[in-house]
């Protein structure tokens, strides 16, 4: 970058900001780096917290078991009272698998505009819970149906906030022990669930009914607990003591002054999937539950038919059976949640790489159990198996969690489910199904058990992306609140700000750090070689390309993951490269497509397409042509009225010139300067230097992806070495830059 | 508040889902099925034994007798069931019933072939089950 653009002013003083809260950002975010950890209980004392929220949440992930479990051991029961047949009773275990996978996203998105996570959770349990209860008096298979829905799809509040809302509860330095100890409450329901319903129906000689009522009671009574759940706000113990720790310097720097914060851009529910898919270690989780999902499901299917076959357990003694590493897995995970904490505290990388680790030796186990002689050695090999996946889920979920913004945390767990129940589960049923039959039933385990090894690979891979993602969040946080504080002592920030952008198709990354800023109505060109990653910055800043780094700012407001819908009613439109026209419509009809961002307000729809025409009265003379048909120039005209009829804030215009004679050019850049004139800024994004200097006063060059030259046009206009290559031959030496507009 | 209230509505009609009627809460031996025990393992051919506390057929009703397939729900009628949809229930006045030949059943597992089950209900005089008593044996036939 040159020394001295204007650019640099502002992006250097963040990146430099950035780098100063790096190590203090990430202690904010728990990575301390230290690997000494606190007693938990003295570190609650010295928070002045007590264990109400997770005991509370632990207790409501118990109950919320009560349902399914009362369901899938009284099957036949139910099945013989109802008069429903029993591939009804297994279709309704599947459909309300499928409504708690997916009622996560909806909830998800409930949550995303304001912290209420806690009232969430609440009200779920409480439906749920009276979902168990008037499963008892159920008179058909319709009202069982809709009960079992209405449960799976509350209970999908567990999958998306119970976490979340947790790690929001809790400082960072208790943060893996907290969901290790949650987790443990959620196997415990697993131990909890099985053994009550055995105990009603064989001590209080219950029939199914009174099961779920009295097990419907119980989670209403439980999900009482829960009533003092409260949100304590996104990113309570991180994001918000980062905020405070670099709006703590800058506010004693202006008097404790916080001044007015920019118009927010709130990310909506897709925006924020799509944002999370890009963030590596994300996706690289999410494949590594989609894979530990697909051996999961089928792996306890299958069990129950080796513990069948090759022990000869009856139902109630495999009941008992998995009850039994339910609790073994209990204790692991209580046993290695210091473990945990140690390792997130000093490094997520090496978090990630143990859980890997710990998920291989499981998928092991699972190999000894199926060969051991014994039954206990089998049961032992088994329970540490189940163990050892148990421990893997709250290490894995406390490194994830805290790579992401805490707002988009409950997406986060949510997408997690998706993947591990929906992808993985139902995938791993679909593609696995019927191996036994082929394979008999250990064959189909050590099948199941070669797809889990590719989930420990993805698992230890996310380890390699892991601190650099974190750095990226700390960097947003700290970048948001940098630019707050500029304004406060009165800097002038862009209009748009683009800084350290990465961008890839695929594999194939085009631009590299890209740093780019656009003022109020000012006219700037990019130049730069065919293939140089110009129009792609373009496509980042209209929102139809997303970076895999780095942000984009409008007016301070942080717009990079916006969809571009959502950007044109703030003022950026895009013509783009080639003919920005739809040939076989007609020209009006083809400035009314343009005029969509209007809504149904057809009389500013009209004015625009009027002013259109006053712009280009030869599109005027042509206005019922198909545009296919016009010459290469009036179909640029009709690609820029655009500009005319959407009146943008910032224009971008690439390649206009594009292939058409110097006079149409000539024509065109007047009408451009015109727009300009009229106060929209507006970025011209040309391969030909001498079209593009003569309009502007401030020129960026790109080259292999990257800004080569950020200054005055007339200044580039020296650098021959750079502009050599677009300028056209024996043009260089006729040109003047504009004076500024 | 529109959403508050359209989730009250909905959680007021849980309970119509749930409907009622004359359900039972706790484990009754109203019917007790005598032979075959249950998960016992029997010889064909063989005969299915029950006993029913407060009720005589005929002069009550009659029995109903599923065999390896689930009954109807309480206050249904047998005569819901079309002719050709009968296969494998029996409408009988005795505490017995005696069947000579029980095929193995098709489309599952080969281990569970000889599986069977036998659920016995009471009737009334109409035919309508009579609340949700009900009888039930898991048996293996050997072959």
């Amino acid at each position: 970058m040159t020394v001295g653009s204007r650019t640099g002013d502002i992006i250097v003083e963040v990146e430099r900001d950035q780098q100063r809260h790096g190590a203090e950002g990430r202690a904010a975010m728990g990575v301390t780096g230290e690997t000494r950890v606190e007693g938990f209980l003295r570190e609650l004392r010295r928070h002045r917290l007590g264990l109400y929220a997770v005991i509370a949440l632990g207790l409501l992930a118990i109950v919320d078991q009560f349902q399914l479990n009362a369901y899938v051991i009284q099957g036949p029961e139910i099945s013989r009272g109802l008069g429903v047949p029993r591939g009804l009773i297994a279709l309704l275990v599947s459909l309300q698998g499928l409504a708690l996978t997916l009622a996560a996203l909806p909830i998800a998105a409930s949550v995303e505009g304001a912290p209420r996570r806690g009232l969430v959770a609440k009200s779920t349990a409480l439906v749920w819970s009276l979902a168990t209860l008037f499963t008892g008096f159920v008179a058909n298979g319709f009202g069982l149906g809709a009960l079992m829905l209405l449960d799976g799809a509350t209970s999908g509040s567990v999958i998306a906030v119970h976490q979340p809302l947790l790690l929001d509860s809790y400082p960072t330095s208790l943060r893996a022990r907290i969901v290790s100890i949650y987790l443990a409450f959620y196997q415990a329901g697993a131990v909890i669930s099985p053994l009550f319903v055995a105990l009603l129906t064989g001590v209080f000689l219950l029939t199914w009914r009174g099961v779920f009522l009295a097990m419907g009671g119980t989670a209403v009574l439980i999900s009482l607990v829960g009533l003092r759940l409260r949100d304590p706000g996104f990113g309570r113990y991180d994001e918000q003591r980062l905020r405070d720790s670099v709006r703590g310097e800058t506010a004693a720097a202006n008097g404790g002054d916080q001044g007015p914060r920019p118009e927010e851009h709130r990310l909506r529910f897709f925006e924020i999937s799509r944002r999370l898919l890009m963030i590596p270690t994300v996706r690289r989780v999410l494949l590594a539950y989609a894979i530990l999902g697909m051996l999961l499901v089928p792996l306890n299917s299958y069990f129950v038919f080796f513990l069948e076959q090759r022990w000869g357990l009856p139902p109630d003694r495999r009941a008992l059976f998995f009850a039994g590493v339910s609790a073994f897995s209990v204790a692991m995970v209580l046993l290695f949640a210091r473990r945990g904490e140690r390792l997130f505290r000093s490094s997520p990388a090496r978090l990630f790489r143990l859980a890997a680790i710990v998920q291989f030796a499981g998928l092991c186990c699972v190999g000894a159990a199926l060969l051991m002689p014994a039954f206990w050695a089998m049961f032992a090999a088994f329970g540490l198996a189940i163990g050892s996946f148990a421990v893997v889920t709250p290490m894995v979920q406390s490194g994830f969690l805290s790579i992401v913004r805490a707002q988009m945390r409950p997406h986060a767990a949510a997408l997690a489910g998706v993947f591990l129940y929906g992808v993985g589960g139902i995938g791993g049923s679909i593609a696995l199904g019927g191996l036994d039959v082929r394979y008999g039933v250990v064959g189909s385990v050590a099948a199941v058990l070669g797809v889990g090894i590719f989930s420990s690979i993805a698992l230890n891979s996310a380890r390699r992306h892991v601190d650099r993602d974190l750095d990226r969040t700390v960097g947003e946080v700290v970048e948001e609140e940098e630019l707050q504080a500029l304004r406060r002592r009165g800097a002038r920030l862009p209009m748009l700000a683009c800084r350290n952008l990465d961008f890839s198709y695929g594999q194939l990354q085009v631009l590299f750090g890209v740093d780019f800023t656009v003022d109020d109505g000012e006219m700037v060109a990019l130049l730069g070689t065919n293939g140089a990653g110009k129009s792609t910055l373009l496509r980042v800043v209209s929102g139809l390309g997303l970076p895999s780094r780095g942000s984009v700012r409008f007016r301070g407001a942080d717009i990079t993951y916006l969809d571009a819908e959502r950007r044109l009613p703030l003022g950026i439109t895009q013509v783009p490269g080639g003919r920005a026209v739809f040939g076989p419509l007609s020209v009006v009809e083809n400035l009314r497509v343009y005029a969509y961002g209007y809504g149904r307000d057809r009389r500013e729809v009209e004015r625009g397409i009027d002013s259109a025409f006053a712009a280009f009265p030869r599109l005027a003379e042509r206005r019922n042509q198909a545009v296919a048909t016009l010459s290469g120039g009036e179909q640029q005209m009709l690609g820029l009225a655009k500009a005319l009829i959407l009146k943008p804030r910032l224009l971008l215009i690439d390649e206009l010139s594009l292939g058409l004679a110097p006079k149409i050019v000539g024509e065109l850049m007047a009408t451009v300067r015109t727009i300009n004139r009229a106060g929209v800024a507006v970025v011209l994004v040309e391969q030909s230097a001498n079209v593009a200097l003569t309009l502007v006063d401030h020129a960026y060059f790109m080259e292999r992806g990257q800004i080569r030259f950020d200054g005055r046009a007339a200044d580039l206009v020296q650098r021959t070495d750079l502009v050599r290559s677009v300028f056209l031959e024996g043009a260089g030496s006729t040109l003047s830059p504009a004076p500024a507009t | 508040m529109q959403r508050v209230r359209a989730s009250i509505a909905l959680l007021l009609l849980v309970p119509l889902l749930a409907g009622c009627g004359p359900y039972l809460f706790r484990q009754s031996d109203r019917v007790q099925i005598l032979t075959p025990q249950n998960f016992a393992t029997v010889h064909q051919p063989l005969t299915i034994r029950w006993q029913a506390a407060d009720f005589s057929a005929p002069h009550d009703g009659r029995f109903a007798v599923f065999v390896d397939r689930d009954p109807m729900s309480a206050g249904s009628n047998i005569a819901d069931y079309a002719p050709q949809d009968r296969r494998g229930i029996y409408v009988v006045e005795a505490t017995s019933l005696h069947l000579n030949l029980l095929t193995p059943l098709a489309g599952v597992d080969p281990a569970e072939q000889n599986h069977h089950d036998v659920t016995v209900v009471m009737l009334d005089r109409g035919g309508a089950r009579i609340g949700e008593y009900a009888g039930f044996a898991e048996f293996t036939v050997v072959q």
